[in-house]
């Protein structure tokens, strides 16, 4: 087919001028894929990037992924003789499940931004104490960001062990009574300053407390500003009952459920559970849209839809399959464009199309 | 070097540094304490704690470990290493919960739980807590790296490393002398004929769950307390036999047969509810993303 070759090509002279780096390079094992499958052969290993960088030359793939995990024997079959040494913690976030189909929406781009940044600045440095230095943010050429965690004290656990740091992070298995219950006389409950979900379900309920509203949704004695100071300062002591509050177990207990929904991490536990993951390399094409899986330096100012872009402004005609709403590259608008329609666009916003299986060459 | 430590972890490399130097030969008396303790574990599933503390007699009980671990080896069985290991591992917990914070602290170092003020570093956390609801970190307070723990669960957690250290440590196939091999021969006497060995459950449609459960049973996995009331539930309510659901836990490295029957028993007369789906996955017994609302849903359907 003349697209795919027009993209294998394009990518190809991309990776001639732009050679990638591996750091372990020969401890990874590597795939490849193509226009219908992101894997399409595994079991790949090279020893240097040099070697890498001839094989995606000759065989112009149009997607690269290389394991989480470091091996002894990456090219080795099956798994279990490879001689597993270790695997980065990875996560994989993604808009993949918010409803606005193939073109993903700014708002949806923005969403899944959020949740990387709530993983890394609430959860992967406060709880798990990896430092940033550790942490590489990697936008995933698509709609999503890869977040590899390279601090050693993770890397020789296992599956179920990495499941368990997925379900913390997506606050799975979490249970209102191991929180809050009966101590003495006390009714006792998390400090804001418990690590854990304990502390930051305390620090949010307190931050909520400015808010009448809710103050007085607790009780309406605590519409009074005097008491509000006094509950609080139970709180920060365990102690969550110094204002009596009506039926507080059922609403504590509804409470806590819909603030951890709110506070947890909306991530895939299976590919943070799978220890041999095959993950896009830093630097790689996406197949899918003809964007770079850079590494994001600074994830607040970071925007796909011009940052992730490395294709030229040289114009190219196109044919579209399908329609296609409007589409912002590099800040400018583009369509939207009705099927069959032919168009003259700057060279990466063909390549999107392309790679989108949105459109043709004309 | 303190000989009652070594005497109540036997396990640890003081311990063995302490053999090492007195030159302990294999004798007799030692074989015979050594037959004893691995007739304990492997029968009642407990390991007695020691009487007197004289320096000779804690120098035959650390002696009687090496003894009892090696009459153990020569069984070749997967299932009764495991069943001493777990009865060595509650026997070092007995001492623990009396002990100060140094030594627990020291034991917990010796077998890869290194204790930081009331905590444990979360990957040593991972690797040894047990699968317990109670456990499942996301209802834990974890700050810094750090997982922060009651007195009691950190040597519940020190236990389980200390389970799987003497579990690996069977993995190193050392020659066995011909005396120990008698004294295997007469524990192996000793217990119940039927091996607890492979045996067919006859139900191939179990849901991943629990099919997971079974086969980690059968592997004498230790599972926890959550598991097999969540297992016995199961099979009670597909009408399993109660010998029939006894027998499938006999593999447990705990198993006590009485027990067992009353829990069962208990289970079918109270007749519970079967957790949902959702209620196993905050359990964490949840391995499949099967798309079912009950484990017993999802077995009519398959």
């Amino acid at each position: 087919m003349r697209e795919e070759g027009y993209i294998r090509g394009l990518f190809s002279y991309y990776y001639e001028k732009n050679p990638i780096h591996v750091d372990e390079v020969g401890k990874r094992e590597f795939g490849f894929g193509g226009w219908d499958k992101k894997i399409e052969s595994r079991h790949m290993h090279f020893s240097t990037d040099t070697e890498l960088m001839r094989a995606l030359k000759n065989e112009r793939p149009l997607y690269v992924s290389r394991s989480a995990a470091y091996y002894e024997f990456p090219d080795a079959r099956p798994m279990e003789r490879k001689g597993w040494l270790g695997c980065d913690l990875i996560f994989d976030l993604d808009a993949e499940h918010h409803a606005c189909g193939k073109f993903t929406c700014p708002p949806c781009l923005q969403k899944v931004k959020n949740e990387t940044i709530k993983l890394i600045e609430d959860f992967l440095m406060p709880d798990f104490g990896v430092s940033r230095n550790d942490i590489n943010i990697v936008f995933s050429g698509s709609r999503g960001y890869h977040v590899h965690v390279f601090d050693r004290a993770y890397r020789k656990l296992w599956k179920d062990e990495r499941r368990e740091i997925a379900d913390y992070a997506g606050g799975t298995g979490i249970s209102y009574e191991h929180f809050f219950g009966k101590r003495g006389k006390l009714f006792s409950g998390p400090a804001p300053s418990e690590g854990g979900y304990g502390g930051k379900f305390a620090r949010e309920v307190i931050k909520r407390l400015e808010n009448e509203e809710f103050a007085s949704y607790l009780s309406t004695k605590l519409k009074k500003k005097e008491n509000r100071d006094m509950f609080i300062r139970g709180i920060e002591k365990g102690d969550w009952e110094r204002v009596h509050i009506a039926k507080k177990d059922e609403k504590f207990a509804k409470l806590f459920n819909e603030i951890v929904g709110g506070l947890s991490c909306d991530i895939d536990v299976n590919v943070t559970a799978d220890i041999s993951k095959l993950i896009r390399l830093p630097f790689s094409l996406h197949g899918g849209t003809g964007m770079i899986a850079a590494p994001v330096k600074d994830i607040d100012k970071f925007d796909p839809m011009a940052d992730a872009i490395v294709f030229s402004d040289r114009p190219v005609s196109i044919r579209m399959n399908e329609d296609a709403p409007k589409i912002t590259m590099k800040g400018v608008d583009y369509g939207p464009y009705k099927k069959e329609g032919t168009a003259e666009v700057p060279e990466h916003l063909a390549v999107y199309l392309i790679c989108k299986k949105a459109a043709i060459l004309e | 070097m303190d000989l009652l430590f070594c005497a109540k972890y036997p396990f640890t490399e003081e311990a063995k540094g302490y053999i090492v130097s007195s030159g302990a030969k294999l004798d007799y008396g030692i074989i015979e304490k050594g037959e004893e303790r691995a007739k304990n574990a492997l029968l009642k599933g407990k390991i007695p704690q020691m009487g007197v503390a004289l320096e000779k007699a804690l120098g035959i009980e650390i002696a009687s470990y090496a003894a009892a671990r090696m009459i153990v080896l020569s069984m070749r069985s997967r299932f009764l290493m495991n069943r001493y290991a777990v009865a060595e591992a509650k026997r070092a917990s007995s001492y623990l919960r009396s002990e100060g914070d140094e030594n627990v602290k020291k034991v917990g170092e010796e077998v890869g739980v290194h204790i930081k003020g009331d905590g444990i570093p979360v990957g040593e956390y991972l690797l040894f807590a047990p699968k317990a609801v109670e456990y499942k970190l996301a209802n834990k307070g974890l700050r810094d790296g750090t997982v922060l723990l009651a007195k009691n669960e950190r040597i519940r957690v020190i236990e389980e490393a200390v389970r799987k250290r003497i579990e690996r440590l069977f993995e190193k196939k050392v020659p066995i002398p011909k005396e120990i091999e008698e004294a295997s021969e007469r524990v192996r006497a000793s217990l119940p004929k039927e091996k607890p060995a492979e045996r067919q459950t006859g139900e191939k449609n179990f849901p991943p769950c629990i099919a997971k459960l079974i086969e980690d049973l059968k592997m004498s996995e230790n599972l926890p307390h959550t598991a097999r009331w969540v297992l016995g539930v199961y099979l009670a309510k597909v009408g399993m036999e109660t010998e029939a659901i006894v027998e499938l836990f006999s593999s447990a490295p705990d198993f006590n047969a009485e027990t067992t029957r009353y829990q069962i028993e208990h289970i079918k007369k109270r007749d519970y509810t079967m957790p949902s789906c959702s209620t196993m996955e905050s359990y964490g017994l949840c391995v499949s993303n099967c798309g079912c609302r009950n484990p017993l849903s999802c077995r009519v359907r398959r």
